[in-house]
């Protein structure tokens, strides 16, 4: 292969050595408009065919003499016109026109085209979008206004993960995601939480490091063919960000933007109210919440309100007498802070005759419902662009991000997640009188709780307030994204560029737990550090011609090094020698420490070329080509290759249809390949053992790990159709799009799950086959239009149908799960079937025995995570200075296996198990009596009745549709007019006052919201317990310029 | 000048590019976090730990063996002990014996046959011979002569075997273990967390679980004179000091499961069972204060298996007795098999006339070996069992034997349950509010091996009878 790479070299150093240079004297400048240079402007002599376009930097050179008028020409701006002066150098600022502002998109490597010769679907969001409806996680602001984007915020929590999919799934256990990118610079987005069913804190993930402020526009490149260019992570789609950056010869800009917005719960699930804790209707007694009723974490026990008393948690403060027994209907809402955000952010932007600059500086400071979590983040960022001379340009770009944490509620099911034990609960706990923990009695000694303050439970849990304020979860992250690059233009039609990006972060978290903590008596303490670094070095060379009148090509050719290293170094203190004292030195007498570090590393070589014919600027045909040398696959199969080809063809242009009516028509379609080395991590090749992080008093244990390694393993592809119709019609009032496109996965790289027999329980191979087809839509119609009002209706709709083809000859795959249930992978089904256990029936009537439902010995799918379809419908009015933006956003289909439900169910606390408990349950189903099904007729009390129905070991009854329409934005804005402010400073004033996630407008599943999981990773997808509700913000922005 | 600069510059970023294409791809694949290579013995304690941690799992031989045997009762989240199993413990179950200490112990032989080490192959094939055996005991027919050959032959969906060929697969191993120990080779003493590298002491192990498998086929093979060289060869357990258990460390997470999930998780339902509380207070066993501590009312007090509606007013965390403290020991060993156990076996094999020798010398001997490890002190065993006999009739003489291995086997969860299943005694009844009208015979399979192994899995359904807890395994027939 080097043979290859060095000829390739040589390719680039024989066309340097071809450059002329023109003798004579030429016009240069650089053209632009509000996001910075724009490439593929045409520049012609006025009233001649002599003219030239853009490079992709925006530059351009045109011979010219004094007095002649030189016209600059893009679809989407105002034609300008200067005329040549003394000057050499002419550069331009484009504006917008009025008209069309979305016709201009950026495209695979960043590139801005013309949308009208896009060859396969872009979607572009602007970041004033991002600014004004702000999330603290950007991806967030996506939901609704991109047709295909699938995201699932997985809680209300401070510094909660999201996921976001683009058509559907494409890999089986490994990454799903879409590959983002920042200007040019791919920016893992991992998640390294360790949230799950079984508890953990889930961590924000990558992209959430980005400061809205700087984004000048988010696009969305969503299948294969957009993709290839970015390699093998870009399998996934691709979004792709572009920070804001200045301009040259401008002056001094400053930009303030402030927001504050305050969160309350969205949901809480609905509680009963009329019975009290305990396993028993008849009596209740607290001794020392370990035993006696308080011992108890279920509310079966007396009814409430009817003036009963008894000695009860609090009854301390009466000298151990009996309390009334009464209803907290808002014991759970009490438990909630409201959240508060504040977002500030400053930016100076400006330029000179050859340089621009933009320095930003943003804070974030977060402040979460639940207590004593927050999430602060600040980030400092800064680019400029210089251009050296009318060949040279260089440009360099940087970001630097801390995002802090004191404290990520634990979540799942474990019992520092607070909200467990209001599930697991009693309903006459008043919550509230257990915050002010300080200045509470200790739990009785002896008891595991003992020296801790006083909870209403010490069997299952600590007081939560206590667990919120001790036992935490402190995060640091810092990140940099940056890149320089450098570009150089031999002539109008040929340059070189060069980049050096990098994404390099490093976390630390520690987890405290104090003495006494339910599940550490002796207190635990641990230390991860983590670093990340990715440097992608590039080159591309680009060549543009025109072949003929009507011919123009572009082709470029370059390579990329990609190198990435990642370390982890962690140490546990399982007992802790001094309480209150966390340092990992601090080792209880006889423990022993847990540690463990890891290195890995891993590269990608790429050599590349893409290119593009136009004819007449109506014909379009782009190709593309990649190889990668991934350093992750066995020597011999380390190369792939893989290519694509799209084409569009603008109708109205090609046969002069244009009307009124049919403003604008454009067809489009293409096939694309892309490789990938799926789930496949560093060092998965040759088997190895591996040393315990549990040792045996201190020395070594060693084991064979569980993951059989193939030193035979092959990189996957995902091939895909693509075809695209964009009509505009009556002036462009109705804008209409649609994209179908079909791709399949092969050769995925699985870890199988093998039994355990095998001698191992996972084997990785090349096994799945999984395929993607749908459709999206887009509608954007200006309704009204009259005067100084404009109502702009904007709706987007996908339907993705996924299938897995094939497991290689597996019927399952288990991706992820809690209890019972799991999440699977299952041939000829969707991606993420939810398993379990179902109720016997017959007739499709469920069986009774003994009055109680009988659930069957064996498992299957009673469910599926992957939605019907998404959409949302953007309204937007306008009056003058005022603007009223609503955003409605839809998932209907998929399921959710909720064990909040369940749980909740089981141990009494939900509303539904007020039904009979005076008059017992008799199940709606059958029962068998002498050979032949009756009516169930037994009646079992309703404890009975709930604990079968629902409980780990039935899953059928907590699986529901998870179906859900939210009102997701409500912006009411408003701009002083330049009359007010004309004499001011500012050149710009407006406000808005933002609701985002409002409501639910419809769900069918009970107590809680249906967007939710763990965390953002496939396998904790569908799932839900004890979830920290969603949050409903509103907020009120600023945004100054002068 | 100026453009020669630019040119070197860019000559420079297509350096950063190019620099080599995948020469160093291998070395840079080369896991630097994990040994490729580790002696034989290193691989003991992870086995050895996995093994016991299993067993002793409160999920496992609390829930799915001492609760079943009535050795052990919950006052709260009681399903299993209503044989509504936790389907996730018997995956885990499978996977820890199958995935960890089979699979482990299976390698530990493939370095010791390189290493030259009989001792070390002895230990390696004695471990995966105890694991195949806890297996096909809670399961019934399982995966033998095709399981381990994912990384050899890549056999990914092994067949099941028939109990019997299973059994017979572990007693040949076991003969080889037996003719491989004491011949050559170290075993690291710090690395032998059993017996700190003795080999004698590994073949006292082999030989005494090979009584144990021979014992449970009785009914189906004929034992006898396997037994009786066994006994010729006298390399059975001689006294407690031999038998074959883990001793765990006093701190989490090295300590005996009972301990931290009951003491050091803070989850107290795990209580004793009033069957235990019946058998060992009508005969004034001194083992009774040893088992249970008293309840808040101050006596000992067991909670039958079953019940609904737990706690209740009749069934709380005050009023039946938690397990003793010597159980709730984070040192409290984790036996492979115990002496008093192989005492008891060795009884039973003499009535049965499957071997020669003294029952009733036997029989006593297990009660006082299994005494002295509980700690009751000397004179209290001496008055205890002064004038215990075994009596004359058989049926009589194998239930007392059945019985007193039933108390001996307390908190073995798994174990007093495949005695309680091959011998039926001590009678036991059914859970009350159970989903079952008896004691489970057998754990149904992992549920996943109907997706991952599925020909193989419904191949052994038909050959065994119905997945389920009643079906019984070929030894009960």
């Amino acid at each position: 292969m080097k043979t290859k790479f060095n000829g390739f070299l040589t390719l680039i150093l024989a066309f340097m050595v071809q450059l002329t240079f023109a003798q004579e004297k030429t016009v240069t400048g650089n053209v632009s408009d509000a996001s910075g240079p724009l490439p593929g402007v045409t520049v012609i002599i006025k009233g001649t065919k002599t003219g030239t376009q853009t490079d992709f930097d925006g530059n351009y050179s045109i011979k010219a003499a004094t007095g002649a008028v030189l016209q600059y020409s893009f679809i989407g701006l105002q034609t300008a016109e200067r005329t040549v002066g003394t000057s050499n150098v002419i550069n331009v600022s484009m504006k917008e026109s009025a008209e069309a502002l979305d016709e201009v998109v950026i495209t695979g490597f960043g590139r801005k085209v013309e949308r009208r010769s896009a060859t396969y679907a872009v979607q572009q969001v602007g970041g004033e979008e991002m600014t004004q409806a702000r999330e603290s996680n950007i991806v967030n602001s996506l939901s609704g206004k991109v047709a295909g984007v699938q995201i699932t915020n997985s809680s209300g929590a401070v510094g909660s993960s999201s996921r976001v999919v683009l058509r559907g799934a494409s890999s089986i256990t490994g990454n799903n995601q879409p590959l983002y990118v920042v200007n040019g610079v791919p920016l893992e987005s991992g998640n390294f939480g360790n949230a799950g069913s079984g508890g953990g804190a889930d961590l924000p993930n990558g992209v959430s490091d980005i400061n809205a402020d700087d984004i000048e526009s988010i696009s969305v490149l969503k299948g294969p063919a957009a993709a290839a260019l970015y390699g093998v992570r870009a399998a996934n789609g691709v979004i792709q960000i572009k920070t804001k950056s200045g301009r040259k010869a401008q002056g001094l800009g400053i930009s303030f933007n402030s927001t504050m917005s305050v969160e309350t719960p969205l949901i809480l699930p609905n509680y009963q109210n009329s019975y009290g804790g305990g396993g028993n209707q008849d009596f209740y007694q607290w001794v020392d919440g370990t035993n006696g009723s308080g011992g108890v974490d279920e509310s079966w026990g007396p009814p409430l309100d009817v003036g009963l008393e008894f000695v009860q948690w609090d009854s301390y403060k009466v000298g151990g007498a009996p309390l009334p027994w009464v209803s907290q209907p808002d014991n759970i809402k009490d438990f909630y802070d409201t959240g508060l955000t504040l977002n500030n952010n400053i930016s100076f932007s400006g330029g000179a005759e050859n340089i621009g600059y933009r320095l930003s500086v943003g804070s974030m400071d977060q402040t979460g419902m639940v207590p004593n979590t927050d999430l602060r983040r600040f980030s400092v960022g800064g680019s400029s662009t210089y251009t050296m001379s009318e060949k040279l340009t260089t440009s360099v770009d940087f970001n630097y991000t801390r995002s802090k944490s004191d404290n990520f509620v634990t979540q799942g099911y474990n019992n520092e997640n607070p909200v467990q034990q209001m599930i697991w609960s009693q309903r006459q706990v008043n919550f509230n009188d257990l915050r002010d923990w300080k200045n509470l009695p200790l739990a009785a000694p002896g008891t595991v709780a003992g020296g801790t303050p006083i909870n209403w439970n010490t069997n299952f849990q600590n007081n939560p307030f206590w667990v919120l304020d001790t036992n935490t979860r402190a995060y640091n992250r810092e990140r940099i994204v940056g890149n320089i690059a450098l570009n150089y233009a031999f002539s109008d039609s040929f340059s070189i560029s060069g980049k050096v990006g990098t994404n390099f972060w490093n976390t630390r978290q520690n987890y405290r737990q104090a003495f006494g903590s339910n599940s550490a008596p002796n207190g635990y303490y641990n230390e991860t550090a983590r670093s990340y670094a990715e440097t992608n070095s590039e080159v591309i060379a680009s060549y543009t011609t025109k072949i003929t009148e009507d011919l123009a090509f572009e082709l470029s050719a370059g390579g990329n090094s990609m190198y990435r290293k990642s370390e982890l170094a962690f140490t546990a203190v399982p007992q802790l020698q001094l309480p209150g004292f966390y340092n990992v030195a601090n080792l209880k007498a006889g423990s022993n420490w847990e540690v463990n570090n890891s290195f890995s590393e891993q590269k990608i070589n790429s050599l590349f070329g893409f290119g593009k014919f136009s004819y007449k600027n109506y014909l379009f045909l782009e190709f593309s080509g990649r190889n990668d040398w991934s350093s992750l696959l066995p020597i011999s199969e380390n190369s792939f290759f893989y290519p694509s080809v799209t084409a569009s063809a603008v109708i109205t242009d090609m046969i002069d249809t244009k009307s009124d009516v049919l403003s604008f028509l454009k067809v489009r379609g293409g096939w694309s390949e892309v490789g990938g080395i799926g789930a496949l991590s560093p060092y998965s090749l040759q088997p190895t053992f591996a040393l315990s992080t549990e040792t045996w008093g201190g020395n070594s244990v060693a084991f064979l790990p569980g993951q059989l390694n193939n030193p035979n393993i092959k990189s996957e592809s995902t091939t895909g159709t693509e075809f695209g119709i964009d009509v505009r019609l009556l002036n462009s009032k109705i804008r209409f799009n649609a994209t179908y496109y079909d791709q399949t996965s092969t050769d995925l790289i699985v870890p199988v799950q093998v039994t355990a027999a095998s001698g191992y329980t996972s084997s990785v191979q090349n096994v799945g086959e999984m395929n993607n087809k749908g459709i999206e839509l887009q509608l954007g119609t200006t309704v009204v239009e009259s005067g100084d009002f404009k109502f702009d209706l904007d709706l987007n709709f996908a339907k993705n149908t996924n299938e897995v083809i094939s497991l290689g000859g597996l019927d399952a795959l288990v991706l992820g799960g809690q209890w019972n249930m799991t999440l699977e992978a299952r041939e000829g089904e969707s991606y993420g079937s939810i398993v379990g256990t179902f109720f016997e029936r017959n007739e499709g009537k469920v069986i009774y025995e003994n009055g109680l439902p009988k659930i069957a010995a064996s498992t299957k799918v009673l469910g599926n995570i992957t939605p019907d379809w998404t959409g949302g419908a953007n309204f937007t009015f306008s009056y003058k200075n005022f603007s009223l933006n609503t955003l409605i956003d839809a998932k209907i289909g998929g399921d959710i296996y909720t064990m909040t439900n369940t749980w909740g169910r089981y141990a009494g606390v939900l509303f539904e198990t007020i039904a009979g408990r005076e008059t017992g349950i008799i199940g709606d189903g059958v029962m068998l009596v002498n050979g032949s099904y009756v009516p169930n007729n037994v009646v079992v009390t309703a404890e009975d009745y709930n604990k079968r129905a629902y409980s780990n070991g039935i899953v059928e009854s907590s699986v529901f549709d998870a179906s859900y329409v939210k009102l997701r934005q409500v912006q009411i804005s408003y701009k002083l007019p330049k009359s007010l402010i004309g004499k001011t400073l500012f050149t710009d004033v407006s406000f808005s006052v933002v609701g985002r996630n409002l409501a639910i407008l419809h769900k069918n599943v009970p107590h809680i919201d249906p967007e939710s999981s763990f965390s953002d990773i496939n396998g904790n997808q569908g799932q839900e317990f004890g979830q920290l509700p969603s949050a409903r913000s509103i907020g009120f922005n600023i945004q100054l310029k002068l | 000048m100026k453009r020669f600069k630019i040119i070197t510059l860019l000559l420079l970023f297509g350096l950063l590019v190019s620099v080599g294409c995948d020469s160093d791809f291998e070395e840079i694949n080369t896991d630097p976090n994990n040994p490729t290579a580790v002696p034989s013995s290193l691989l003991i304690p992870g086995v050895v730990r996995a093994a016991q941690n299993e067993s002793y799992s409160t999920f496992t031989g609390g829930d799915m063996g001492a609760t079943w045997s009535q050795q052990f009762a919950k006052v709260q989240y009681n399903d299993e002990e209503r044989y509504i199993p936790r389907q996730s413990v018997i995956t885990r179950v499978w996977n820890t014996f199958y995935a960890v200490v089979i699979s482990d112990a299976n390698a530990m032989q493939t370095i010791a046959i390189a290493e030259d080490n009989n001792n070390m192959q002895g230990v390696a094939l004695t471990l995966q011979a105890y694991g195949y055996a806890f297996l096909t005991d809670v399961y019934g027919d399982i995966p033998f002569t095709d399981a381990m050959k994912a990384a050899t032959e890549g056999l990914i969906a092994p067949t099941y075997d028939s109990q019997e060929v299973v059994y017979t697969g572990i007693l040949a191993m076991l003969d080889e273990a037996i003719s491989l120990l004491g011949t050559s080779g170290d075993i690291d003493a710090t690395n032998d967390i059993l017996y700190g590298g003795n080999p004698n002491l590994w073949k006292k192990f082999a030989s005494s679980l090979k009584f144990r498998m021979l014992m449970r086929a009785s009914g189906k093979m004929n034992v006898a004179s396997d037994l009786q060289a066994l006994v010729n060869a006298g390399n059975l357990f001689s006294s407690n000091a031999e038998d074959a258990k883990l001793t765990y460390l006093s701190a989490d997470p090295s300590s005996n499961p009972l301990y931290e999930t009951i003491i050091f998780g803070g989850r107290a339902e795990w209580k004793i069972n009033s069957r235990m509380v019946e058998i060992l207070s009508g005969s004034n066993d001194p083992r009774l204060p040893v088992y249970a501590q008293v309840n808040d009312a101050g006596i000992i007090r067991g909670k039958p298996a079953g019940f609904n509606d737990v706690p209740s007013d009749d069934w709380n965390y005050q009023n039946v007795s938690p397990l003793g403290e010597f159980y709730l020991r984070p040192e409290l060993p984790g036996f492979f098999m115990s002496y008093p156990e192989l005492k008891f076996l060795m009884a039973e094999a003499i009535m049965k006339g499957y071997i020669s020798g003294d029952a009733n010398a036997q029989y006593l001997e297990g009660m006082t070996a299994s005494l002295e490890f509980n700690e009751v002190a000397g004179p209290d065993i001496s008055e205890f069992m002064a004038n215990k006999v075994l009596a004359t009739t058989p049926a009589l003489a194998l239930e007392q034997i059945a019985t007193q291995n039933w108390i001996a086997l307390f908190a073995q969860g798994v174990e007093s349950w495949n005695e309680y299943r091959r011998t039926g005694f001590p009678v036991l009844s059914p859970a009350v509010d159970g989903a079952l009208n008896e004691i489970p015979s057998r754990y149904n399979y992992p549920t996943i091996e109907g997706s991952v192994n599925k020909t193989n899995y419904e191949a052994a359904v038909a050959a065994q009878g119905a997945d389920l807890l009643t079906t019984p395994i070929w030894w009960m027939n």
